[in-house]
């Protein structure tokens, strides 16, 4: 045993501090290989962020205009005012679009109005975004995507929406419609996403994390993924598509670590590991990375 | 996990005292056998200050065999002093063995298992260890 | 001591210490913890009752048609008479049988305000009235301007699977809600609203 023989030999030594071999570390009595703990690719900091705040409220607001998210501050008059209930009461679309071009006030306000509601009543309608910044621009992009999503392909979803949804948050992020569904058009659009496994599963992570900044709460994020289940027209354990299936496991376990439910994460993370995409592994040992703290706290 | 190590050394004491009419050669066995573990676990603890301050481990590959390989010859280098003092001071008395494995139990195996991991490596290190200690508490029991 | 007594106390002592031993290497090892999470703070709607906008599960509200239903009638309303009351307060309705009220509030929204609405869920006023139709297997289906139909269900309905079964056979939504006992007038008073608290459980596609 030429370990033996190397300790005999060195026991009448004196000590010499020198520091361990990075390869060799000791636990208690014994020594053992050290193995390097890999790069995170989720945001441990994020995640940790966001467990410690868990259902405090953020900047995020819900509103479906700017003018309701509190963006712009503006003032009306009670007939505008009358006017714009009547639209928001009507049932007919002619009612509530005769009701807007009656205000004698004009601006950019009133106009992302009369869009919504030509979009609410199901008219069609071009959104225009010329001359607009900012909370104003993100509501604009967000209907142009949205008109676009009852007849979208895989590649309409990666070409046209994603980056429309992502110039949107850029413009205003305090608006929880754009980042819920950026989340929902990156899973709509997966199949053409052409990055290396960890570049895909960094923006992904990047994304959950967006949308859970609103709020960790396990009452939110549970509201958060059924809406995506509605919005994809399946759970991820009855998902066609298997690829699709496997990211979704991954979003509704990174949003379960993040609201304080780690039996629903680690379940979610076994599902993965009888999936067929190759980022799967990759997905798997990050949630068990994120379990791991969390367990031993 | 120190103060646990009472219980088993204890049990096992006081089993082997109500076995024999001198419960006090089984006791003073006992305490010997403590003794003797607590000094193979510091001498151990020892030689792994050695070893890792001479910096002798670069010329080994940190893999599962080599590891297994140093720390076994550390136990065993480490537990010859202990077993000669036993076996010079030996009494005689019954069931040594069972008092090395208890007092192995509570002063060195919480200290293996690389923090709860236990793999492979690490149970066969546990079961030489325990050997070598039923080995110390034969012969600290085997009287003249 | 005798043999026996010496066989039993070995095998009483070896017993014992078997069973402690077995213990302590339970106890050796580590005992991993899950922390107990904290009971969460629920996230509620601070506006209740403002249910303008309906909850669809889509990402621009879908619009729908108001209407009653008392149990064996249902009164699809005439907006175009709410909405005259809502322009010109004389012409709002205003008697025994039923009133409204509406009332604007501040914000950067022009839409915000409050409209009350107060009627008899079994005979509203008759400007309101738009249709009034019985659900039945052969009944005609309403002749709505939306397909999604938020109708008030009075408190004394217990079932309204025939009211589900005749609209999904006339392929209308139904988007119940639920009123409560009238008052001593024999009226429920209703509030529909919009404001920036009326979003919060429909957080997602707002």
């Amino acid at each position: 045993m030429k370990a033996l023989a190397i300790l005999l030999a060195l026991l009448p030594l004196t000590l010499c501090p020198a520091p361990l071999m990075a390869d060799w570390t000791r636990t208690g009595l014994e020594f053992h290989e050290q193995t390097p703990p890999p790069d995170p690719v989720v945001d441990r900091t994020r995640v940790a962020t966001q467990q410690a705040r868990r259902c405090a409220g953020s900047s995020i607001r819900f509103g479906d205009t700017a003018a309701m998210r509190g963006g712009v501050q503006a003032d009306w008059d009670d007939q505008t005012r009358t006017l714009a209930a009547i639209a928001a009461m009507a049932d007919s679309y002619d009612t509530a679009s005769e009701a807007l071009a009656a205000t004698e006030e004009d601006g950019a306000t009133l106009d992302s109005l009369s869009v919504l509601t030509a979009l609410q009543f199901g008219q069609p309608v071009s959104v225009p975004t010329e001359g607009l910044a900012g909370p104003m621009l993100a509501d604009r992009l967000f209907w142009q995507a949205m008109t676009q999503v009852p007849s979208a392909t895989t590649a309409t979803w990666a070409n046209d929406i994603l980056p429309a949804l992502d110039a949107a948050f850029q413009a205003d992020p305090s608006s929880f419609q754009v980042r819920a569904w950026r989340v929902i058009a990156w899973l709509q659009a997966q199949g053409f996403q052409r990055a290396s496994c960890p570049a895909r599963i960094a923006d992904f992570a990047d994304r959950l994390l967006d949308l859970s900044e609103a709020s960790a709460c396990p009452l939110m994020l549970g509201h958060v993924t059924h809406g995506i289940d509605r919005a994809l027209e399946s759970r991820p354990e009855t998902d066609p598509d298997a690829t699709r299936a496997a990211w979704r496991h991954f979003g509704e376990a990174l949003l379960a670590t993040v609201a304080g439910a780690p039996e629903v994460a680690s379940w979610r993370g076994a599902q993965l590991t009888r999936s067929p995409d190759p980022c799967a592994p990759l997905m798997a040992s990050e949630l068990q990375a994120l379990l791991r703290p969390e367990a031993a706290r | 996990m120190m103060p646990l190590a009472l219980i088993p050394a204890g049990a096992a004491a006081l089993g082997t005292a109500l076995l024999d009419d001198r419960p006090g050669a089984a006791l003073l066995l006992s305490l010997k056998v403590g003794l003797g573990m607590a000094l193979w676990a510091g001498l151990w603890h020892l030689g792994m200050g050695l070893l890792a301050g001479s910096g002798r481990l670069e010329t080994l590959a940190a893999s599962p065999a080599h590891a297994l390989a140093v720390n076994a010859a550390l136990a065993v280098a480490a537990c010859l002093v202990p077993g000669l003092v036993l076996a010079l001071t030996a009494r005689p008395a019954p069931l040594g063995p069972v008092h090395g494995l208890a007092w192995f139990c509570g002063l060195i195996l919480p200290l293996l298992g690389q923090g709860g991991n236990w793999p492979v490596p690490s149970l066969l290190l546990a079961a030489l260890c325990a050997g070598l200690a039923m080995v110390l508490g034969g012969l600290a029991g085997r009287g003249r | 001591m005798s043999e026996t007594d010496d066989t039993a106390a070995l095998d009483l002592s070896i017993a014992f210490f078997s069973a402690v031993l077995m213990l302590f290497a339970f106890v050796a090892f580590q005992l991993a913890r899950t922390p107990r999470p904290e009971p969460a703070v629920s996230l509620s709607q601070p506006d209740i009752a403002r249910p303008v906008q309906p909850p669809t599960w889509a990402a621009v509200a879908e619009r729908g048609s108001w209407s009653v239903y008392d149990g064996t009638r249902l009164t699809v309303l005439d907006m175009d008479a709410i909405t005259a009351g809502m322009r010109d307060v004389l012409n709002a309705y205003d008697g025994d049988d039923g009133y409204q009220t509406l009332t604007l509030h501040d914000g950067a929204d022009p839409r915000s305000f409050s409209l009350r609405l107060s009627f008899r869920p079994d005979a509203l006023p008759a400007p309101w009235q738009g249709e009034v139709l019985a659900p039945g297997p052969d009944a005609p289906c309403p002749e709505t301007p939306r397909r999604l139909l938020r109708s008030y269900v009075a408190a004394d309905v217990a079932d309204v699977t025939p009211l589900t079964a005749y609209l999904a056979r006339c392929g209308l939504t139904f988007a119940p809600l639920p009123l409560r006992d009238p008052g001593e007038s024999g009226r429920v008073t209703v509030q529909i609203g919009l404001g920036p608290g009326s979003y919060a459980a429909e957080a997602i596609f707002r």
